[in-house]
C-alpha cells in the first residue's frame, strides 16, 4: 500500500497540494482526475520525490519514504512516465533505454521483453529521441519506466497530445501490465473516459485537495464528472 | 614553404595546448554549467605533480609516463573535493560558483608557493623529446609533437567515453534533464561528482603536458584559464567538436598574427575577432542545449 498522509507540497513559496490523503492499493490501476492546474503533476512529482514534502508523510508498505531522493525511490520500485512524452532528446532510442537499464540490476535482461511490448521502438533504435513522434516518445517513456522493474508505475497524462489510436493502444498496455505482472499503476488524467476505462479506483483532485474518491464502477463516471464540474 | 609549414605547425601546436587546457572545462563548464575559476590551478597541480615525480624518480622518461596518470588522479581528486565541499551547494548559482572558485584558486596558488616556493621550477625533458623532428623537411620541437599526439589521444578518449560508455550516457542524460535522470533511477549527485573528477583530472594531464614547453610556477594556471574558457565558449558550450575547431582556429590565428606583429598585438587581434564572432554567433561554432543554457 502506497499512502499519502496529510501531504503538503508545491513550488518555491507557492503551496499547491493542501493536505492530501490518498491510498494506492497493492494491485490494479488508481487514477487521479483533475482539470489543468488542479495539482495532478505536483502530486505525482511529490510521489516521485522530485518535489519536497512540506508537511505530512509518504509511506510505502509501512516504510516512511518522505525524505528519500527520487533515484532512491526508483530503486525501491517506483517508476515515472512524465507528462509531455519527455525523453533524453539528444540520446538515441537505444541510449535512452540503455542508460536506464544500466542503472538497475536486471535492467538489461528486461530489454528484450520491453521491446516485445513496444516493437515499433526496435526499428527506431538509432534515431535520436528528439526526432521521434509524440506517440513513439510516449512508448519510449513507458519502456524506460518498465526497464526499472517497477512495483508502482506512475503515469502523468499519458494520453495528452497523442492520436486516439495510440491512446487506445497505450491504455491496453497499461491495463494488461497491471493485471499480468501485478504492477500497481497510479495514473493522472483529465480525460474522464480514458481514465476510468483503465482504472479500478479513482480520486478527483481540485485546487490541491482530493474532493471525491471511490471505486471506478459505472456510477463513478457521473460522480467524477460532477466533482470535476464543481 | 618552410615558413608556412613551420607557422602552421606552431599554430596547431598552440591550439593543442589550448585544447588540452580546455578539454576538462568542456565537461565541467560546458556540460555541467559550473564556472570553475580553479580549473587553472588544477592544471598547475598537474604540472607540480610532474615536477615532484621527477624529483623522486629521477629519470625524465619514466617520470613523464608515471606523471600523466598520477596528475589525472591529483587533478581529479582536487575537483572531487571542490565539488563535494562547495560546488554541490551552488548548482544553478553561477555567480556564486565563480566567486567561490576564484577564492579557491587563490588559496591553491598560495599553497603551491608555501610548498614549492615562489620562483618557477623546470621539469627536465626526456631525451627523446629534447631535439627537433623533421616534418615535411621542416624541423619542429619533438615536445610539441608529443603534446599534439597526447591531445589527440585525450580528445579521442573523451569522445569515446561520452559516446560509448555507461558513464558517458549517464553524464549526457543528467545534462539533458536532471529531473528525468533522477526519476529514472540515475543518481545525479554521483554523476556530477564523477563528471567533475574526469574534467578536473584532464586539467591535471594538461599540466603535465605544459611542463614540456615551459616553466612551472604557482601562477601557471592564470596563464591558461582565460584562453581555456575562450576555447569552450567560442567552440559552443558542451561541444567537444566545437572546442577542437575553436582551439585550432585560435592557435593558428595567434601564430599567424604574431608573424607580422608581436605576441601582445596578436592576442588583442584574436580577442577582438572572438568577441566579434560571438556577437554574430553567441552560441559558438557548434550549438547545443545544456543544463547551463536550458
Amino acid at each position: 500500500m502506497f499512502s499519502f498522509e496529510g501531504v503538503r507540497s508545491g513550488y518555491g513559496r507557492t503551496e499547491v497540494l493542501h493536505g492530501i490523503d490518498l491510498e494506492v492499493p497493492d494491485d490494479g490501476v488508481t487514477t487521479v482526475l483533475g482539470h489543468n492546474g488542479a495539482g495532478k503533476t505536483t502530486l505525482l512529482k511529490t510521489v516521485m520525490g522530485l518535489l519536497p514534502v512540506r508537511s505530512g508523510r509518504i509511506t510505502w508498505d509501512g516504510e516512511d519514504i518522505t525524505r528519500l531522493s527520487a533515484h532512491q525511490r526508483v530503486r525501491m520500485g517506483l517508476a515515472w512516465v512524465p507528462q509531455g512524452q519527455k525523453s533524453f532528446g539528444s540520446l538515441t532510442t537505444r541510449e535512452n533505454l540503455l542508460v536506464v537499464a544500466e542503472a538497475h540490476p536486471g535492467g538489461k535482461e528486461r530489454l528484450d521483453g520491453v521491446l516485445d511490448l513496444f516493437p515499433a521502438l526496435g526499428e527506431l533504435m538509432d534515431r535520436r529521441a528528439g526526432l521521434l513522434s509524440g506517440g513513439q516518445r510516449q512508448q519510449l517513456s513507458i519502456a524506460r519506466a518498465l526497464l526499472t522493474g517497477p512495483r508502482l508505475l506512475v503515469l502523468d497524462e499519458p494520453s495528452e497530445g497523442i492520436q486516439p489510436s495510440v491512446v487506445q493502444e497505450i491504455e491496453e498496455k497499461i491495463v494488461g501490465l497491471a493485471s499480468r505482472s501485478g504492477t500497481q499503476v497510479l495514473l493522472a488524467e483529465q480525460k474522464v473516459g480514458f481514465a476510468l476505462e483503465a482504472a479500478d479506483r479513482y480520486a478527483v483532485l481540485a485546487t490541491g485537495r482530493i474532493v471525491r474518491s471511490g471505486l471506478a464502477d459505472e456510477a463513478a463516471v457521473d460522480a467524477a464528472r460532477e466533482a470535476l464540474a464543481v | 614553404m618552410e615558413i608556412l609549414i613551420s607557422q602552421l605547425f606552431a599554430g596547431l601546436s598552440l591550439g593543442s595546448v589550448l585544447l588540452l587546457a580546455a578539454v576538462g572545462l568542456s565537461l565541467t563548464f560546458g556540460q555541467m554549467g559550473v564556472i570553475n575559476m580553479a580549473h587553472g590551478e588544477f592544471i598547475m597541480a598537474g604540472a607540480y605533480t610532474a615536477f615532484t615525480v621527477q624529483q623522486i624518480l629521477g629519470s625524465a622518461g619514466v617520470s613523464l609516463l608515471v606523471s600523466l596518470p598520477l596528475a589525472f588522479l591529483v587533478g581529479g581528486l582536487l575537483g572531487l573535493i571542490l565539488e563535494a565541499t562547495l560546488l554541490r551547494r551552488m548548482y544553478h548559482r553561477p555567480l556564486d560558483t565563480l566567486l567561490v572558485t576564484f577564492g579557491v584558486s587563490l588559496i591553491l596558488q598560495q599553497l603551491a608557493r608555501d610548498i614549492f616556493g615562489a620562483p618557477s621550477v623546470d621539469v627536465r625533458l626526456p631525451e627523446l623529446l629534447s631535439g627537433p623532428v623533421m616534418i615535411f623537411g621542416t624541423p619542429v620541437p619533438a615536445s610539441r609533437v608529443f603534446i599534439l599526439a597526447l591531445t589527440v589521444v585525450v580528445v579521442a578518449g573523451l569522445s569515446l567515453l561520452m559516446s560509448r560508455t555507461s558513464l558517458g550516457r549517464r553524464i549526457r542524460a543528467v545534462v539533458q534533464s536532471r529531473e528525468l535522470a533522477e526519476a529514472s533511477g540515475i543518481s545525479s549527485r554521483r554523476t556530477d561528482a564523477l563528471t567533475f573528477f574526469v574534467g578536473s583530472g584532464l586539467a591535471g594531464v594538461a599540466g603535465v603536458a605544459i611542463t614540456l614547453i615551459g616553466s612551472t610556477s604557482p601562477t601557471l594556471g592564470t596563464t591558461y584559464i582565460v584562453d581555456a574558457f575562450l576555447v569552450v565558449v567560442a567552440g559552443g558550450i558542451g561541444q567537444i567538436r566545437g572546442a577542437v575547431i575553436a582551439a585550432a582556429g585560435l592557435g593558428l590565428l595567434q601564430v599567424f598574427f604574431e608573424f607580422g606583429t608581436t605576441a601582445s598585438i596578436a592576442k588583442v587581434i584574436v580577442l577582438v575577432i572572438v568577441v566579434a564572432f560571438l556577437q554574430i554567433r553567441p552560441q559558438g561554432i557548434v550549438a547545443t542545449r545544456t543544463r547551463g543554457l536550458a
